[in-house]
């Protein structure tokens, strides 16, 4: 206090010297004499503004009269009250035909003017019941007015003194009701800094609106200078010269409007200032439980947190504030209040809701598991996707016997760097679609400046058109599941094979590919590009089947051979799968719009600083962990058997840095967006990156996202099977990569499990984004919903590669199954749902004793190991922190 | 009003001089001189029914008119009495002003007129409880960093006293009154504008 009145005095004694002279050197004067004391020179400023010479004759306005006519529009009902300059009158807008709220100044002064403007311009920005609508501003005749809401009851101050105080329940009620009115005016940047009970009004349903933003700022404003508010009611922070003003402050006068709610006193009366000061500092607000005995000790506690001296020791924020209620949910209040909670509070919040929802006992979800993952296996195996007989030989056998091959025609096949094995689904040679056998070999060092020409889009689609200029000094062979060279391209420049060339190369490269030469017409032939000495052609006709037969040779060696349907027919085979994806089209459209709206939600949480930094860190670290992981797996592989990227192993390590920034990059545009419209769907996830493992948001998440996937996969299968019957075998489409690079052995089944989580969590991102733009944007709840439906079911069923009908008997299940995990549990689950759907789906899981069961049982064990350990980490009770 | 209390006024007016300081001086008769004006105030409301005005200096000149006789005009009777007559006056009017809030419509005062000098502070001489409370928030706040300032202030608008007078009661220059007093003006006006927002 003494530090205070010296600051005073002093502030006098400048005032007073500046005023000696002439009015244009004050300012200077001021800033001189205060050396250096911005707050002392903006006191002194503010005071000598205020100094007139002569005193100004004031008029005052005369009340209207009720009945009178106002502005030409508004009907004077009755007066609600009058203060120092202003009043307020309920009357009837002619126009609209309402009763509204009318203030007007009744003494002409422009700071008060300017003020009005300010608060209708503030006020305007918050929609919400919790707060009085502003309607407009307006002159008449020199009077300043504005319009708002009028409500139809009294004010808290008149409650309180009418009825002393409030039950504990009310007052619960109350502090949520104002807790979320703020949260939706600090969410639209507005600090109040005038909360007290005359400025709330409660109408005839006991609902609470927060009014009269007249002193109102944007809250990267502060405040400071002049001081305003109430004293009484204001937060220690704003009652000391050049006070600064945050969200914080409202919550302090919220904890004072509180105490006094429960208590019917107020705490600080207005005529006792000093020990007003004296007991924030010292932080003597007595509890609320030392007055009103048996109070709700959540409440106290609430209260008693607002009224910390020191702001960063108040509730973070107004929903903070909510989450110490009793039942508070502060997530609910959030959405309520249209504000985006932090991530931290979403990591503490949303204990409402888990632990009493009736879901199934551990043992029947482990139960449930295991029945789902043997429907699985069972569906899988009728399904037949992997249409490699129990006699298929092991991928080994088969690299061996590509050697020898490749060694027989000439070629010092195995000394070079391998890199490519494995099946891939194609058009066989008799029309059908079935797997081939790939080996590929490096016999040069990678050259960045070789690039492939593409000339025809389906060319990847299928070995029979070779349309690129294949890379330089490599050697790939295709063998059919008999065994059967269809494919072969050399390179003169490749070392010869120690059994030397053979005497008659084209002899020898017919009997590797089973071709009777007899049977052979000639025809003509179209090698791709290349160096070549001789080139032939023939066709084949047997049984009606049209086969074409193509070799070319330099020096002495084959380096292209090529058996298959005729390229017209091969063409047209191909076309007809592509057709088979014509949701292609649609993905696009998809696409492009999904883009819009994301660039539109980053645009906005850039704006809003919404952004969860740490979180985008983390997920993008776990994405880009798990695409290394893959990398690490797979290196030395070439993507494509046909493709030109050797030396791949650093292309594609550049690959995760950018995974990353992509998964970045989508969190950082649509989480936000997701926090606001839908945070309980991240409770979970945010408790996962915050490393919070043991409870039961992350517990249940694990679990039924797990039960979810399983789900989601029976549909798959038993849509393929289905399919099978009615659409003749197209099932399995062009989607099938993973699981023949899965069934190749251990790693490379891990391999596919790394890329199935980070598709998942860039999956879920975009989903989970979609339901909540969806759910809220449309008018109806579960229209959104449905429509996320819908879109889900265009994402996979498009990817799943087959017709129309996969989009209601397998997309539509699948798409209800994703819209209620994320409803239901959130994000979390969502991930895991389609990492263990992703894993099912290209798991070649079969009962059949084969060599690549060892896949499906890796996939199936980490399906289950997640599953069972939600089931586990449940029931552990929540690991939120004491507070 | 009984007549031994007043007596009472009037014996610590008399012997307060000597052996008491200021503060204490203040301290013990603010309570008397806050009773007497009290109930004058009420009279006066009887008396003037349906007007509802009350007239601070009118009130605090017949209080002291009526305690003058027994001070004997003592210079400083009449500089104790003064001392503490801005305040209890104060007091009084915010008294009936709360009363008015509490009971909104009927009853209590709806005008207060204080002196003309009050004009200078952005106010009209007659002010609505409202204002007068908001105005005895702005003193409060004055008071808890210059106590002297606000004595000036209140003996100027709520007692009436020219600066000469003020000076003579307070015991400082008129120079040092018509500081304070220039500068209380802007301060409240500041303050007041940001009170005042209806």
């Amino acid at each position: 206090m003494e530090e205070l009145s010296a600051r005073h005095r002093r502030a006098k004694a400048v005032f007073l010297a500046a005023l000696e002279r002439p009015a244009e050197e004050r300012d200077a004067y001021v800033a001189a004499e205060c050396g250096g004391d911005p707050e002392l020179i903006a006191e002194v400023r503010a005071v000598l503004a205020f100094h007139a010479d002569e005193p100004t004759p004031r008029v005052v306005l005369p009340p209207l009269e009720v009945g009178e006519r106002f502005a030409n529009r508004y009907t004077i009902l009755e007066p609600i009250g009058r203060g120092g300059m202003g009043e307020v009158y309920r009357v009837r807008d002619e126009v609209l035909g309402e009763s509204v709220a009318l203030k007007r100044l009744i003494r002409s002064h422009r700071a008060m003017e300017a003020a009005m403007v300010r608060e209708v311009r503030l006020a305007r920005r918050i929609t919400h019941p919790a707060v009085c609508r502003v309607h407009d501003v307006g002159d008449h005749e020199g009077q300043r007015f504005l319009t708002m809401e009028y409500v139809d009851g009294e004010d808290l101050a008149t409650l309180l003194s009418r009825v002393g105080s409030l039950p504990t329940d009310r007052v619960v009620h109350l502090a949520r009701e104002l807790a979320v009115g703020l949260a939706s005016a600090h969410a639209q940047g507005v600090v109040h800094r005038d909360l007290k009970p005359g400025n709330i009004l409660i109408d005839r349903r006991g609902r609470a609106r927060i009014t009269d933003f007249g002193v109102a700022i944007l809250k990267d404003e502060g405040g400071g200078g002049v001081q305003h508010g109430t004293p009484s009611y204001m937060a220690p922070e704003q009652l000391v010269p050049d006070g600064m003003s945050d969200p914080r402050s409202d919550l302090y006068a919220l904890g004072l409007v509180l105490h006094e709610a429960a208590t019917g006193e107020p705490v600080f009366s207005p005529s006792d200032r000093v020990r007003a000061l004296t007991v924030r500092e010292q932080g003597r607000v007595p509890t609320l439980s030392s007055i009103v005995p048996g109070i709700d000790p959540s409440l106290d506690r609430a209260v008693a947190a607002c009224l910390a001296f020191d702001p960063r020791r108040r509730p973070e924020s107004a929903l903070h504030f909510v989450e110490l209620l009793p039942d508070g949910d502060a997530l609910g209040a959030a959405v309520e209040a249209r504000a985006t909670p932090s991530p931290g509070l979403v990591a503490d919040a949303g204990a409402e809701g888990w632990e009493s929802s009736g879901t199934a006992s551990g043992g029947v979800k482990a139960v449930g598991m295991i029945l789902g993952l043997a429907g699985v296996f069972v569906a899988s195996a009728t399904a037949g996707l992997i249409p490699l007989g129990p006699s298929a030989r092991h991928p080994a056998e088969l690299v061996e016997s590509a050697v020898g091959a490749l060694r027989s025609l000439g070629y010092a096949a195995g000394s070079g760097v391998p890199s490519y094995h494995g099946f891939l689904e194609d058009l066989t040679e008799d029309g059908g679609i079935g797997p081939l056998f790939w080996y590929r070999e490096e016999h040069a060092p990678y050259r960045s400046s070789y690039q492939q020409s593409v000339l025809d889009p389906a060319a990847d689609l299928s070995v029979y058109l070779p349309a690129t200029a294949p890379p330089p000094q490599v050697l790939v062979a295709i063998f059919n599941q008999a065994g059967e060279l269809v494919y072969l391209q050399g390179d003169h420049a490749i070392e010869t094979s120690r059994s030397g060339i053979p005497l008659d190369p084209l002899q020898e490269v017919m009997r590797l590919g089973g071709v009777d030469a007899q049977e052979l017409a000639p025809a003509e032939a179209r090698p791709p590009p290349g160096v070549m000495d001789d080139v032939w052609g023939w066709r084949r006709d047997r049984d009606g089947l049209v086969e074409r037969v193509e070799a070319a040779v330099h020096g002495r060696r084959v380096v292209y051979f090529s058996r298959g349907l005729p390229p017209d027919l091969a063409r047209e085979r191909t076309e007809r799968r592509v057709a088979a994806t014509s949701g292609l089209v649609v993905n696009l459209v998809l696409v492009a719009a999904f883009a819009i709206v994301a660039a539109a939600s980053l645009f906005t949480t850039l704006r809003r600083q919404s952004t969860d930094w740490t979180g985008t860190a983390k997920t993008a670290a776990i994405a880009s962990g798990l695409a290394l992981g893959q990398w690490a797996l797979l290196v030395g592989q070439v993507s494509h058997p046909l493709s030109d990227a050797r030396g791949t192993s650093a292309a594609n390590l550049a690959q995760v840095p950018f995974i990353g920034f992509v998964v970045a990059l989508f969190y950082v545009a649509l989480e936000p967006t997701v926090r606001r419209r839908s945070p309980r769907t991240l409770v979970a996830w945010a408790r996962v990156l915050r490393g919070r493992l043991r409870n039961e948001p992350v517990a249940r998440s694990l679990s039924v996202g797990v039960l979810a996937g399983i789900s989601c996969g029976l549909f798959y299968y038993i849509d393929v099977w289905t399919a099978e019957l009615w659409a003749g075998g197209v099932a399995g489409g062009i989607d099938q990569g993973p699981r023949w690079l899965a069934i190749l052995g251990f790693r490379p089944t891990l391999a596919v499990l790394f890329g199935n989580g980070f598709d998942a969590i860039a999956r879920a991102l975009v989903v989970v984004f979609s339901y909540s733009i969806l759910t809220r944007a449309l008018p109806v709840r579960w229209v959104g919903a449905f429509a996320t439906v819908v879109l889900v079911a265009f994402l996979e069923s498009t990817v799943g590669g087959h017709q129309a009908v996969s989009f209601l008997s397998f997309g539509i299940p699948v798409g209800v199954v994703s819209v209620w995990v994320i409803a239901e549990v959130g994000f979390l689950a969502y991930v895991i749902a389609g990492f263990v759907f992703y894993s099912l789906k290209f798991a070649p899981v079969s009962l059949e004793p084969a060599w690549w069961g060892l896949s499906g049982w890796i996939t199936v064990f980490t399906v289950l190991s997640i599953g069972l350990a939600g089931i586990a980490l449940s029931d552990r009770g929540d690991q939120r922190p004491a507070r | 009003m009984a007549e031994a209390a007043q007596s009472e006024v009037t014996q610590l007016l008399r012997g307060l001089a000597e052996d008491l300081s200021p503060e204490e001086a203040a301290d013990r008769i603010l309570p008397l001189v806050y009773e007497e004006l009290r109930v004058l105030a009420g009279a006066h409301l009887r008396r003037e029914r349906g007007t509802h005005t009350l007239q601070a200096t009118e009130i605090v000149h017949e209080a002291y008119l009526k305690l003058a006789g027994q001070l004997g005009a003592n210079w400083t009777g009449r500089r104790h009495f003064f001392g503490v007559a801005g305040r209890a006056m104060r007091q009084v009017l915010v008294d009936h002003a709360r009363r008015r809030q509490r009971r909104k419509r009927g009853g209590g005062i709806d005008r207060v007129t204080l002196h003309e000098d009050a004009c200078q502070l952005d106010i009209s001489s007659e002010l609505s409880p409202e204002l007068l409370l908001d105005l005895d928030q702005a003193l409060d706040a004055l008071r808890g960093v210059d106590p002297r300032q606000a004595q000036v202030v209140e003996l100027r608008c709520f007692v009436g006293l020219k600066v000469a007078e003020i000076a003579e009661t307070l015991g400082v220059s008129r120079r040092t009154v018509e500081g304070d007093w220039t500068h209380a003006r802007a301060w409240l006006k500041h303050r007041l504008a940001s009170a005042w927002r209806s």
